[in-house]
C-alpha cells in the first residue's frame, strides 16, 4: 500500500512539474519561422542580402570606378516605414549596412547621428590624447552616394484569409548631382489563413 | 453542488461592481494606486484584452507614452487572436452568462485604441509610427464599415492630421473629407455637428491643392462670409491641443425576472448604460496674441449608448436560450431528487448576470482646438471651464517649435464630479455598494 502510493505520488510530482516548466528551444538563426505573417527577421535579413548583391552588380559601381579611379563611398540616409505595420528599421537598416560592407565593393561611413558621436571623442581627443595618437579634424570622406529607401504594404483580408504583400523600395542617389544612378525593389507576398475555432 | 454554486457565484463578480475603486484613485491622481486596483482585479484570463486597455490608457494618463504604447501593441495581438471562436467559451456564454466570453473590445473600443495609439506616438514626436496606426485604423474602419458600424469622425480627423504633419496633404485632404461624411451620417442621438475646425481644414487643404470647385462648394454650402480669411499656407506649425474629459459611462446589470407556474424561478439579465456628464466641458487655448475655443470632436458617451442599444436584439436572443438551457437543467434536477432541482435553479438565477465589462478609462468626451504658431518657443496657457462657464484651472505649457512642425499636448481631466453616474434607467433595481 505504501510503496503504490508513494509511486502514484511520484507520478502526480512529475506529471505536475513537467507541465509547469517554461520550454526553451533553441534555433538557428537562419531558420525560417513565420509565426503570425508580419513582417519578420527573415524578411529583413532576406530582403537586404538580395538587394545589396544587385545594388553591387550594376554598372554605376564600374562607372564611378572608370571615372575617380577609387572606390564609390555609400551612406546610408532616411529609411521611411509607409507600412502598416511598426517594423524595426534598425535591424533592416544594419543588415544593409553590413550587407554593403562585408561585400568589400565600396567604402561605407557612419551615419549623421553616429558621427556625432566620433566628433566629440575626436574632440575630446585633442584636449586629452598624447599628441601622436590624436586624429585630426577635417579628415573625414565624404559620401558619393546616399541610399535611402521606404517599405510599402498592401493587405488585402477577407474572412480569415488574408494576403500580405510588402514591398521594399531602395535608391541609390549620387550626392554631387543628385541623379538616381540605382533603383532597387524588393516583393514579398504571404498568404495567411487563420484557424477558424480556438479551444 | 455547494462547490459548484460557490464556484458559480465567484464568477459572478461584474466589472461595475469594483471599478469605482480604481476610479477614485485616478481622480485622486494616483495612477499608481489605479494600476494595482486594476491588477487586482482583473487578473482572469477572459479579461486579459480588458486589462491591457485600461492599464495603456492609465499609463497614457501618468505620462509613460512608450509603455502606454508598448501594452496597446499587445491588446491588439490578442485582440486579433481572439477573434477567432471559441468552442468552450461559446458554450459557456449560453449555458452560464455573457461573462464566460473573452472580452475582445466593442468596435469603437477597437477603433480608440488605434486613436490613442497615434496620439501616444504624436505627443512622442514619431510622426512616422503614428502613421503606421493610421493606415491599421483605415483597414480596421473600412472591415467595420462592411459590418454596419458607423464611421468614426474623430478617428477620420487624426489620421488627417497624421497626414499633415507628415506634409502628406492628398492623405490629409481624403482623411479630412472622410471625418466630414462621417459626422454628417452620425445618429442623432451623438448630439454632434461638424466641427468648425473641420471646416476650416477642409477649406484649408482643397485651396491648397487647388481643388477650386470643391472649395467653393463648401464655402457656399457653410456661408463662409467672403471677407474671412482662410490661411491656405498649410505647413503653418502649430499647436494641437486636446483635452480628454472625464470618463466613460460604466455599464450595470439589470434583471428581469419571473416565476413560472410550477414555481421556478427564470431570470434574465441585460446590460444597461448609466451615462455620465464631464466636468469640465470646455477648454480655451491662449498665446500673447490670440485664443482658440476647444471643440467637441468625439462624444464617447453618446457612442457607447447607442452601441449597446445596437446589440440589444442580439443580447435579448441570448438570454432567452440561456434560460431555457438554464430551465431544462432544472427539470433533469427535480425530477432526480427536489432539493437539487431548487439547488440548480438558484444556481441557474445567480449565475445569470449581463457583461459589463466596457473599457472605462477612455474619457467621456474628447474636445480638440489647434493654434497655428510660428517658429521658436511658445508659452501657451489654457483654461478649463466647467459647464456654467467657470473657470476650474489653467495650465501653461512651454515649448519650442520647430518650422513648419506641430507639437501636441494632450490633457486627461478627471475630477470627482465625473464619477458621478447619472441614471438612464429609472426602473434599475440594482446598485452596487
Amino acid at each position: 500500500m505504501g510503496a503504490r502510493l508513494s509511486l502514484v505520488l511520484a507520478l502526480i510530482a512529475t506529471i505536475a512539474m513537467s507541465a509547469c516548466a517554461t520550454k526553451v528551444e533553441r534555433i538557428d538563426a537562419d531558420e525560417v519561422k513565420d509565426l503570425s505573417g508580419q513582417w519578420n527577421d527573415t524578411d529583413s535579413r532576406l530582403v537586404s542580402e538580395e538587394m545589396i548583391a544587385d545594388l553591387l552588380s550594376r554598372p554605376w559601381r564600374s562607372d564611378f570606378e572608370r571615372l575617380k579611379k577609387k572606390q564609390p563611398t555609400v551612406i546610408v540616409g532616411g529609411m521611411r516605414n509607409l507600412s502598416q505595420e511598426h517594423i524595426n528599421l534598425n535591424t533592416f537598416v544594419r543588415d544593409i549596412e553590413r550587407a554593403l560592407i562585408n561585400s568589400g565593393k565600396v567604402s561605407f561611413v557612419a551615419s549623421s547621428v553616429e558621427r556625432g558621436d566620433i566628433r566629440e571623442e575626436r574632440a575630446d581627443q585633442d584636449l586629452h590624447a598624447r599628441e601622436d595618437t590624436r586624429k585630426p579634424m577635417g579628415q573625414e570622406i565624404g559620401a558619393d552616394f546616399m541610399l535611402k529607401g521606404e517599405i510599402n504594404t498592401l493587405f488585402d483580408k477577407e474572412g480569415k484569409r488574408q494576403v500580405r504583400f510588402y514591398q521594399v523600395d531602395l535608391t541609390l542617389i549620387s550626392l554631387a548631382d543628385n541623379r538616381k544612378v540605382w533603383l532597387g525593389q524588393k516583393k514579398i507576398k504571404k498568404f495567411v489563413t487563420k484557424a477558424s475555432l480556438r479551444p | 453542488m455547494a462547490g459548484l454554486l460557490v464556484a458559480l457565484l465567484s464568477s459572478c463578480a461584474t466589472y461595475s461592481d469594483w471599478v469605482s475603486e480604481m476610479e477614485y484613485e485616478i481622480a485622486d491622481g494616483n495612477t499608481e494606486g489605479a494600476l494595482d486596483s486594476l491588477e487586482k482585479h482583473l487578473d482572469n484570463n477572459r479579461d486579459q484584452v480588458l486589462y491591457l486597455l485600461n492599464r495603456a490608457m492609465l499609463l497614457r494618463i501618468d505620462g509613460q507614452l512608450d509603455a502606454s504604447n508598448s501594452v496597446f501593441e499587445k491588446a491588439k495581438a490578442l485582440i486579433e487572436n481572439l477573434t477567432i471562436i471559441s468552442v468552450s467559451e461559446q458554450g459557456a456564454a449560453l449555458s452560464i452568462n455573457e461573462m464566460m466570453r473573452s472580452y475582445t473590445g466593442e468596435f469603437y473600443e477597437r477603433v480608440l485604441l488605434h486613436v490613442y495609439a497615434a496620439l501616444n506616438y504624436l505627443e512622442l514626436g514619431k510622426p512616422q509610427e503614428a502613421r503606421v496606426e493610421a493606415l491599421q485604423l483605415d483597414a480596421l474602419l473600412n472591415e467595420f464599415a462592411k459590418k454596419g458600424f458607423y464611421e468614426d469622425g474623430f478617428a477620420r480627423y487624426i489620421g488627417g492630421i497624421i497626414y499633415e504633419t507628415l506634409h502628406e496633404w492628398d492623405d490629409a485632404l481624403i482623411d479630412y473629407r472622410k471625418a466630414y461624411q462621417a459626422y454628417l451620417k452620425y445618429p442623432e442621438s451623438y448630439h454632434m455637428n461638424v466641427p468648425e475646425q473641420l471646416k476650416y481644414d477642409l477649406l484649408r487643404m482643397t485651396r491648397y491643392l487647388g481643388l477650386q470647385d470643391e472649395y467653393e462648394q463648401y464655402r457656399n454650402q457653410w456661408e463662409i462670409p467672403a471677407d474671412r480669411p482662410i490661411n491656405i499656407e498649410p505647413d503653418r506649425g502649430e499647436v494641437v491641443f486636446l483635452l480628454h474629459s472625464g470618463l466613460a459611462p460604466l455599464k450595470y446589470s439589470k434583471n428581469i425576472s419571473v416565476v413560472t407556474s410550477d414555481g421556478e424561478l427564470v431570470t434574465i439579465s441585460m446590460p444597461y448604460y448609466a451615462t455620465r456628464e464631464p466636468y469640465v466641458t470646455s477648454a480655451i487655448v491662449r498665446d500673447a496674441e490670440r485664443s482658440v475655443t476647444a471643440e467637441m470632436f468625439e462624444n464617447i458617451n453618446a457612442v457607447a449608448l447607442y452601441t449597446l442599444d445596437q446589440q440589444k436584439p442580439k443580447f435579448i436572443t441570448r438570454a432567452i436560450a440561456r434560460a431555457l438551457l438554464k430551465h431544462q437543467a432544472t427539470e433533469t434536477a427535480s425530477d432526480k431528487n427536489d432539493t437539487l432541482g431548487i439547488i440548480v435553479n438558484i444556481a441557474g438565477v445567480l449565475s445569470e448576470r449581463a457583461d459589463t465589462r466596457s473599457w472605462s478609462t477612455l474619457p467621456n468626451r474628447v474636445y480638440l482646438a489647434r493654434l497655428p504658431l510660428g517658429e521658436g518657443r511658445h508659452d501657451i496657457r489654457v483654461e478649463l471651464r466647467d459647464s456654467s462657464n467657470a473657470v476650474v484651472i489653467t495650465r501653461e505649457y512651454s515649448f519650442n517649435l520647430k518650422r513648419n512642425d506641430k507639437y501636441f499636448i494632450s490633457l486627461h481631466w478627471i475630477d470627482d464630479g465625473d464619477l458621478v453616474s447619472l441614471t438612464s434607467n429609472p426602473d434599475r433595481q440594482e446598485r452596487r455598494h
